[in-house]
């Protein structure tokens, strides 16, 4: 009866293994969906934790993903909050009732910009986008960094330039519809084509560009400007500049998800995010943070120039933004095609 | 009196139910196991095909129309037929050479090349796209140091990553298939003057062919269903897996997902169809007794010449990836600031994500190593109808795109009366679940040997069913159990494509985190995560061998 040994010790590392899986967690954790850059999840999480003893579970996804995990879960979430994502996730999902309102008195004194009037979600800062260049390799090619998008169309550039996907990434949403408002939606959209003709590829992520300039792969890209301090840092031989027509910003929204068995623990994260030291760390970390006297560690004391922006508009014609992106630099579709496609369009308005 | 006949009584109520369970047990375990295929392999998949038909206000063939009219879909098609065909072209050569020198060829090559083509079975399959980046990137090593002009976001990069994933794979199966081929046949023909080419062309590859084209087929499915390589290295390529994916985590289209889903499930199962019908019966059995052992012939030069021409490479290929990888893991920035530094293997998010992966990787195996066993014996020497549906469905779990089950999972489990997701029920149900086949397989093939008549003649000297289960069909079907165990424990590891959508936080798998960090362009940290892994699972396997050595079960030796 070898074979029972063998059993036996199998089972007895299994059990030794698998035991903590019985362990209820611990009461002091909330878990949250991130939408941050990882490395800010991971300090964010470790910051509420130290000051508060609360451990914060969390994963790390896009703001699409997050998204759609809110949309298949509701009613039942499985995270207790979300820490960041776009302005048109927290609005359409306040709209479907998915969050809990809470008016915070942490958040007293933050400008209203910052906040919603029914509580259901709190801005806790504002990031963008920026020019990336790879400084060794622009040297090595002898260009200069270029001071206005319209130098990005310069045929020199084919093939060099990175810069997110719409269809994925909340960065590539801002990025577009910064075009489409700097230059007017007719201008835009024909700037976003010829700029297409030098677009090495689409990446999913927002932060992706950073780091495939950062490691030489391409010279210039269009990226997040989360994770570019902490490249640098690194020592990737990263360079960035804000071209002279200005960058796009977009907020990064927190929500406490409806229906969390946890809510006096939500209530009391949320309270800590509206304080200075939230403030100051996420300006450490790069972003521009809501309470005044918190200063950007990317950006300095200047605020770069930004171009002005309709949120509101961006919210309302997000998936018809995406989908003509989608049909202009992904798919050719048929005429009839288009018909369904409109119908489906229609519909979903009417439904929002 | 009266006592004893009470006594009696009780005997006879006791000894009635242990009857009952006797004669009934096995209809009882197949109800249950079929009701639990039912469940977590068949609703899936039918709440797959619901969504892809049925939208927010009924019934509705528009997804399809919509699938069908725009050409994007119809090329992302197209490329993954492509891209798996390629694949299955270029695995099966370069898989036949390799387990042609490694069970002909001379014998000190045998093992080097054996670990070189088993090697890529201890790491995700993606991280081939971090290693060809991070070598023939557009600013990678090999394409500095040679000045070379080259695109790895292209055909070239999707291909190579996926062939270089999936070399265990066919190289597993066809190894066997040599293995299992009586050299008697080999020998005689040599012995007449047969020339090697000939035995090769005459005898090897077609009493090979069938074990060859199964491995093709495996091979076939498993590189159209996986998305982390087409994902990282596709740039502006669309592939069916990767759409799937960003159709729902980047769009929230889940009827636009379950279309590509229900197409990508087209080919596999047709697949699944041949494999499954065509294939029956036509393995060539060249066993008769044991395979004696021949002294290995010197091959003639010039097939050993090319065939090395064609594994040399490859090799190469699979050591620097994983030199690449281990490098990454311990200096700064592979590629641009090659400074030693420890911080990447220090990382704790990636140690909780791997001690995560080998929790469920050992729940999932065991869990789907029992159920597996069970199926298998319940469909050989069950006698109720509806057997062959059963062996259907559990062997069907290797055909369906892992993608299409994560889908499936989060659509079916969401909501009552199987609430499962956000618990760690629903990541082991579904890797126990998809990865059944093998276990069933081996269960079966195993049960095939031995004659029934060994059970019944235990029964015939009184032994009763509970008694012949653990005396007799366990031990014979624990080889078989093994092997399941083991496949699911692997596979768990590795996957990627399914349980990506059913992660929660505060419990992050190793796979998921190597892949979102790799994607985010954190090779440091993937590859850290990689190592570490990769050195869990050899760990995991060489106390297994160890153990089934000092108990004298060698049944893992393939």
């Amino acid at each position: 009866m070898k074979y029972k040994i063998f059993f036996t010790v199998l089972m007895a590392a299994l059990i030794t293994f698998t035991s903590p899986i019985t362990n209820v967690w611990a009461s002091d954790s909330i878990s949250a969906y991130m939408g941050f850059s990882r490395e800010v999840n991971e300090a964010l999480a470790k910051q509420i934790q130290d000051k508060l003893g609360i451990e914060v579970k969390n994963i790390t996804l896009s703001w699409g993903e997050i998204w759609a995990r809110l949309k298949t879960e509701s009613p039942r979430f499985n995270a207790d909050m979300v820490l960041s994502f776009g302005a048109s996730e927290a609005i359409n999902g306040a709209k479907k009732g998915y969050y809990e309102a809470y008016h915070s008195p942490g958040w007293d004194g933050i400008d209203d910009a910052f906040k919603s009037k029914d509580g259901t979600y709190y801005a806790l800062g504002t990031f963008s986008f920026l020019l990336l260049g790879n400084t060794k390799k622009l040297a090595e090619k002898g260009y200069e960094m270029p001071k206005s998008y319209q130098d990005l169309l310069d045929p020199k550039w084919k093939g060099q330039i990175v810069i997110p996907s719409p269809r994925t990434s909340g960065t590539a949403f801002m990025i577009n519809y910064s075009f489409l408002q700097l230059y007017g939606e007719k201008a835009g959209w024909e700037y976003l084509t010829k700029l297409n003709e030098n677009v090495a590829f689409y990446t999913k992520s927002g932060n992706a560009p950073t780091d495939l300039v950062g490691r030489g792969e391409y010279l210039l890209g269009l990226g997040a400007d989360e994770n570019v301090l902490k490249r640098m840092k690194d020592g990737y031989p990263l360079k960035w500049s804000v071209p002279v027509e200005g960058i796009g910003y977009e907020g990064n929204y927190c929500t406490i998800l409806k229906g969390t068995k946890k809510l006096a623990l939500a209530k009391k994260v949320m309270d800590y995010l509206g304080s200075e030291e939230i403030s100051h760390f996420l300006g450490s970390m790069g972003y521009i943070p809501p309470r005044a006297g918190s200063v950007s560690a990317l950006y300095g004391e200047v605020q770069p120039k930004f171009i002005k922006l309709d949120h509101a508009w961006a919210v309302k014609n997000k998936r018809k933004v995406v989908k003509q992106w989608k049909s202009k630099f992904l798919m050719k579709e048929t005429a009839k095609a288009r018909k369904v496609g409109d119908e489906k369009e229609k519909k979903a308005a009417a439904q929002e | 009196m009266a006592e004893a006949v009470a006594g009696n009584d009780q005997r006879s109520l006791l000894y009635k139910i242990r009857i009952f369970v006797n004669s009934h047990l096995i209809n009882m375990f197949a109800g249950g196991l079929f009701a639990l295929l039912a469940i977590f392999l068949a609703f899936p998949i039918v709440m797959v095909f619901i969504k892809s038909l049925w939208g927010d206000d009924g019934f509705t063939l528009g997804f399809y129309q919509e699938f069908f009219s725009y050409n994007f879909y119809y090329w992302s098609f197209l490329n993954t037929m492509i891209l798996g065909l390629s694949a299955m072209v270029i695995l099966v050569v370069v898989g036949f050479c390799f387990a042609y020198m490694t069970t002909k060829g001379p014998n000190w090559l045998r093992k080097p090349l054996k670990v070189c083509a088993l090697m890529p079975l201890c790491a995700p399959p993606y991280i081939f796209s971090i290693s060809l980046i991070t070598l023939f990137g557009r600013n990678g090593m090999v394409t500095n140091f040679f000045d070379l002009n080259f695109n790895i976001y292209s055909w070239t990069g999707v291909i190579v990553a996926q062939c270089l994933a999936f070399l265990p794979l066919s190289y597993m199966m066809i190894e066997n298939v040599l293995n299992s081929q009586n050299p008697s046949l080999e020998e005689s023909a040599s012995d007449m003057g047969a020339s090697e080419f000939t035995i090769m062309r005459a005898i090897t590859i077609p009493l090979a062919a069938p074990g060859v084209l199964k491995a093709a087929l495996l091979v076939f499915v498993m590189t159209i269903a996986e998305f982390g390589n087409p994902a990282i290295l596709g740039g502006r390529i669309p592939f069916l897996a990767p759409d799937t994916y960003l159709m729902i985590t980047g769009e929230g289209d889940f009827n636009m997902a379950s279309v590509l889903s229900v197409v990508l499930m087209v080919p596999c199962l047709i697949i699944f169809v041949i494999h499954n019908y065509m294939l029956k019966g036509k393995g060539y059995t060249t066993i008769v007794g044991k395979p004696t052992a021949v002294d290995p012939k010197d091959m003639t030069p010039l097939i050993k010449y090319s065939l090395l021409a064609i594994v040399i490479p490859v090799a190469i290929m699979v050591l620097l990836s994983f030199a690449v990888i281990v490098m990454g893991a311990f200096v700064k920035i592979v590629g641009v600031d090659n400074t030693f530094v420890i911080d990447h293997m220090l990382n704790m998010q990636s140690n909780t994500a791997i001690f995560n992966s080998v929790k469920l990787s050992l729940l999932a195996g065991l869990f789907g190593a029992i159920v597996g066993t069970l199926l298998a014996y319940v469909i050989m020497r069950g006698k109720f109808k509806g057997r062959k549906v059963m062996e259907m469905m559990a062997l069907s779990g290797f055909a369906l795109p892992g993608t299409v089950i994560g889908v499936g999972y989060i659509m079916a489990f969401n909501r009552p009366p199987f609430l499962l997701a956000g618990t760690i029920w629903i990541l082991i149900l579904n890797c126990a679940f998809r990865f059944l086949a093998v276990g069933v397989e081996a269960g079966i093939s195993k049960l095939h040997q031995i004659s029934i008549e060994i059970e019944e003649a235990s029964a015939d000297l009184g032994a009763d069913f509970i008694t012949i289960f653990f005396k007799v069909i366990l031990p014979i079907m624990f080889s078989a159990f093994i092997a399941g165990f083991i496949y699911t424990f692997m596979t768990t590891m590795m996957s990627l494509s399914s349980v990506i959508f059913l992660v929660t936080p505060g419990f992050d798998l190793a796979a998921v985190y190597i892949y979102l960090t790799a994607q985010l362009g954190e090779l440091g940290l993937a590859s850290a995560a990689t190592v570490k892994m990769m050195l869990i699972v050899v760990i995991c396997f060489a106390s297994l061998k160890l153990l089934a050595k000092k108990t004298g079960l060698d049944v893992i030796e393939k």
